[in-house]
């Protein structure tokens, strides 16, 4: 906080102005290799420049992960309030706590537990009070719940990978990840949850992890090198590791013969808007791999190794079809 | 009496006197006991939290400082639930494919809350252009042409948008 000091305020407040123009004109069109180059050198000013772009990416990405037509109508509704809420705001300008109704949900979890997410596209690593590490891939909610029994990580959705560290704590506390569908205790580990309306997904690849579903309360050790699906009433047959399992954490999908229906899912997961396959293509086999950063290229790709098409009605809406051959 | 600067002490003391009052007031304006309830407890965390920065404001007349929070925190109460029956309208309307699983209508409608308090104060015809552009990736001639404007004025209304959500997200408390 520093209210008090006013030139700081002032910068801000300049390279906010800034960052807007920027921002305006990177959204109207590409930018050419001279205005790269400006922008570059602006970028690389000063701390504050680049505190400002990192919220500039953190808006922009809130808005690439919100289902375009559902954000319209919900955001561009009419607002009945506007005016009086103008009125109001006369009174009421000095007491706004802006930086608190962002960071709301934040806040009120601050006390014992951290919440974390990402973006679709976006991956992040972040190193729990214990020294464990947790990497969210895309499009992932993750609650961190920290006290004095346990280590619980509540997964809401999305992929995570986790490396637990050694209890420091005195009692030697257990460490644990829940989803809807039941509780994963880690023996010493390196292990991938995947959590989806469908179910949940264990691969572990270092050490082992017990389940407990949550309604039949079966259990079931996984060892490293396994993995498993389970749901709330039942665990499936543990299969080995298929084989690219936790590449993403290095940022690449990794396909073997995957069916293109298959291979279009996954990178969905990774891209905001809507991209389907159409299932007349569904059947042919993709190999290779890919780097999930831009999901673009990775389509472009496509359309030059197999016979389809990439059909973009919008940059969220995307169909791949096949290739008309005229 | 004369300005104070909000303690620690003067809060419990604030909370133990007009707690009841605020939660009166709040209830004559809401007519629900619940909402009321809930509101006047907000409005005391957010005393506490200007209590606890560098600079806690210095209040006259606690009463007065109470509800102009209130009435604040009444607005944005307004905006949530305008924003929770588009949500829910919304939701049925959409196909079916697009409609998110309920664990992400938790997330989706949290991010939708966060960016709706950003472009809250933003012009009807600014928000409209920024959303088309961000959500929707229609290009600046084509919003021009939706909103009959230049596409010198959109690439103005789309800084105003950003600078405005910007200042929002970076402002210091």
């Amino acid at each position: 906080m520093k209210v008090d000091n006013h030139s700081d305020e002032q910068l801000t407040s300049r390279v906010i102005d800034e960052a807007a123009d920027w921002l305006a004109r990177m959204h109207s069109k590409n930018l050419s290799d001279a205005e790269k180059n400006a922008w570059e050198q602006w970028l690389i000013q000063s701390a504050e420049h680049q505190r400002v772009w990192k919220n500039a990416k953190l808006l922009v990405d809130q808005f690439n992960r919100l289902e375009p037509k559902l954000g319209m109508s919900v955001l561009d509704r009419p607002r009945e309030l506007a005016s009086r809420r103008r009125f109001l705001r006369a009174v009421a300008t000095s007491l706004f706590i802006p930086a608190a109704t962002w960071f709301g949900v934040q806040y009120y979890q601050a006390n014992q537990t951290n919440f974390y997410r990402t973006a679709t596209g976006e991956r992040r690593e972040i190193i729990l009070a214990d020294r464990s590490v947790v990497v969210l891939n895309t499009a992932t909610a993750l609650n961190v719940n920290f006290d004095n029994l346990q280590r619980l990580l509540e997964h809401k959705t999305g992929e995570i990978f986790v490396r637990t560290a050694p209890d420091t704590h005195a009692s030697s506390r257990p460490f644990l990840v829940e989803t809807d569908n039941g509780r994963m205790r880690a023996l010493g580990t390196e292990f991938v949850v995947r959590h989806s309306d469908t179910g949940t997904r264990l691969s572990v690849f270092e050490g082992a992890v017990e389940i407990t579903t949550r309604h039949s309360q079966s259990r079931i050790i996984v060892e490293s090198g396994q993995e498993v699906n389970f749901t709330a009433r039942s665990i499936d047959a543990i299969t080995p590791i298929q084989s690219g399992a936790g590449a993403w954490r290095n940022g690449v999908l990794y396909a073997q013969g995957m069916r293109l229906a298959d291979f279009t899912k996954e990178l969905a997961r990774y891209r905001p808007g809507l991209l389907h396959c159409n299932p007349a293509v569904g059947e042919l086999r993709v190999t290779g791999v890919f780097r999930l950063t831009d999901t673009d290229t990775v389509l472009r790709l496509l359309a030059d190794t197999l016979p389809v098409t990439i059909d973009a009605r919008t940059r969220y809406w995307v169909t791949i079809n096949p290739r008309q051959e005229i | 009496m004369p300005p104070d600067a909000v303690s620690n002490q003067q809060f419990d003391a604030w909370y133990s006197t007009h707690n009841d009052w605020l939660q009166g007031w709040l209830r004559r304006r809401l007519g629900d006991h619940a909402t009321a309830a809930d509101l006047a407890h907000d409005t005391f965390l957010r005393v506490w939290v200007k209590s606890q920065s560098n600079k806690p404001p210095e209040v006259n007349e606690p009463r007065a400082y109470l509800t102009t929070i209130a009435k604040r925190l009444m607005i944005n109460y307004y905006e949530r639930q305008s924003l929770e029956r588009a949500f829910m309208v919304t939701l049925e309307q959409l196909p079916e494919p697009l409609v998110p699983s309920i664990e992400e209508q938790v997330i989706v409608l949290e991010t939708l809350h966060e960016l709706d308090v950003l472009l809250a104060e933003l012009p009807s015809r600014v928000r409209s252009a920024f959303l088309m552009s961000q959500l929707e990736g229609v290009t600046y001639e084509e919003i021009a042409a939706r909103l009959h404007v230049n596409v010198r004025t959109v690439t103005r209304y789309m800084a105003q948008g950003f600078r405005q959500c910007l200042r929002l997200m970076l402002a210091s408390d």
